[in-house]
């Protein structure tokens, strides 16, 4: 039984022996990393967000090949520089010269208390998973914001497309503007790596782009209709509940019978008079105006009209031309 | 010297940035007719990026003319036995070429 127990421990700790690990053997970058620009935009999709962007260098030579992602960041720690806002980390996207972004709602905002106008540190750092010591200047760079790095949505797309003439000046031979001074579309995939949203954000800096339509539905209360409806008084509303419930239909459906026989009545009498369908037709239409303003039949009910008869009428006319 | 061999040294932009423009058609359409023969393959320029520094600048200073350790030494102001070991490193990759054959990548700015 013991020599059982001593093979199970001998494979069990061959088997953990044999588990991949995840070792990292990157070093400090040789070129140094430092911060070109660092911002803070407010309101930029909802009142009272923000985002945060960095324009950074972590400057590789040789360039190293652990992904960015897993041994780089972007931080931002709170004004005492060493408390880090929770959650407020990124992992960077590239090496070298380029740029990332975080961006909290109005809600995380208020949740982390990002006071606008603060003076938050801004940090460009290895991953404490992956380097130690995290050291100033060696594999972290970090800057404080001033009151004037707050900036407003208004300045964002000017900004942004500086940013990417700074880029495109750096990356040789690398176009990231159009003819249009705008972000053609390898500008426009790499902002939109280091600002996930920014399409929506700021659409003008992009040659083409792909926004969501927001529909913000009006507020109706239907006044103008209630008053025209209050035009045909108590007596005569009175006497079409009546006259309706006689007929087992009610007042509503009874004002607009009547307003259907006033409406045969004087379309036909006109036509009669005239021989002209269309005359006809226009006074029966008129007789109808003359019911919704009197409140005899409901606004909606004369829309719902007019939109039917223009739909036939268009059908009829377009089916009739190819005929 | 010709320009700041240091500074041509350094690495404005990662390579996966270079490799993904050269996989995507409509990316590298953009880039002009300049872009393939100044980068050459993404794989070149990645080979040169996995470049030391010193053999990075050896490798500029070679594809100027500068073919020996002591001409290198010259032109970029790196130690002699370091343009030497950085000569030797080139060559270890096959990453010397002759002033008339293709340049693989552009030069920094």
């Amino acid at each position: 039984m013991k020599g059982l127990i001593v093979v199970g421990l001998v494979l069990l700790v061959m088997f953990m022996l044999m588990m991949p690990l995840s070792v990292y053997a990157i070093g400090d970058p040789e070129g140094g990393v430092s911060i070109g620009d660092c911002n803070v935009f407010t309101s930029v999709l909802e009142p009272d967000d923000q985002l945060y962007f960095v324009r950074y260098d972590v400057s590789y030579s040789p360039e190293p090949p652990e992904d960015a992602s897993d041994t780089w960041q972007m931080a931002i720690y709170d004004t005492d520089g060493v408390t880090l806002i929770p959650g407020a980390t990124r992992p960077l996207n590239f090496y070298q010269h380029n740029i990332i972004s975080m961006y909290f709602t109005a809600a995380q905002v208020a949740t982390l208390s990002l006071t606008p106008l603060s003076e938050f540190k801004v940090k460009i750092m290895g991953n404490p998973a992956v380097f130690d010591p995290i050291t100033e200047d060696v594999n972290m760079q970090t800057v404080t914001l001033a009151a004037s790095d707050w900036k407003e949505l208004s300045d964002l797309v000017t900004y942004l497309l500086a940013q990417a003439q700074i880029l495109e000046d750096d990356w040789p031979l690398i176009t990231l503007l159009g003819d249009t001074g705008l972000l053609n579309s390898t500008g426009a995939y790499y902002f939109l790596l280091a600002i996930p949203g920014l399409s929506n954000f700021a659409p003008e800096a992009f040659e083409i782009t792909t926004t969501t339509y927001t529909f913000t539905p009006g507020v109706f209360t239907h006044d103008y209709e209630s008053d025209l409806a209050d035009k045909k008084g108590e007596r005569l509303t009175e006497g079409l509940e009546n006259f309706g419930g006689w007929l087992g239909i009610s007042g509503n459906w009874m004002s607009f019978l009547l307003v259907g026989v006033l409406f045969a009545v004087f379309a036909g009498a006109t036509f009669s008079a005239t021989k002209q369908p269309i005359i006809g037709l226009m006074m029966g239409f008129l007789v109808i105006m003359c019911s919704a303003w009197v409140g005899l039949v409901s606004l909606t009910m004369i829309f719902i009209i007019v939109i039917s008869v223009a739909f036939f009428f268009g059908i009829t006319f377009i089916l009739g031309r190819f005929a | 010297m010709a320009y700041d061999y240091q500074k041509v040294a350094r690495l404005p932009v990662d390579t996966r940035i270079v490799d993904r423009i050269s996989r995507t058609p409509k990316m590298l359409a953009e880039q002009g007719p300049g872009f393939m023969s100044q980068y050459g393959s993404a794989s070149q320029y990645m080979a040169v990026s996995k470049l030391n520094t010193n053999e990075r600048v050896a490798f500029y200073a070679v594809q100027d003319g500068f073919d020996n350790a002591a001409d290198i030494s010259l032109a970029t102001g790196m130690d002699e036995s370091a343009a030497s070991t950085a000569l030797l490193g080139l060559a270890d990759k096959g990453l010397v070429v002759g002033q008339d054959q293709e340049i693989p990548i552009v030069k920094g700015t």
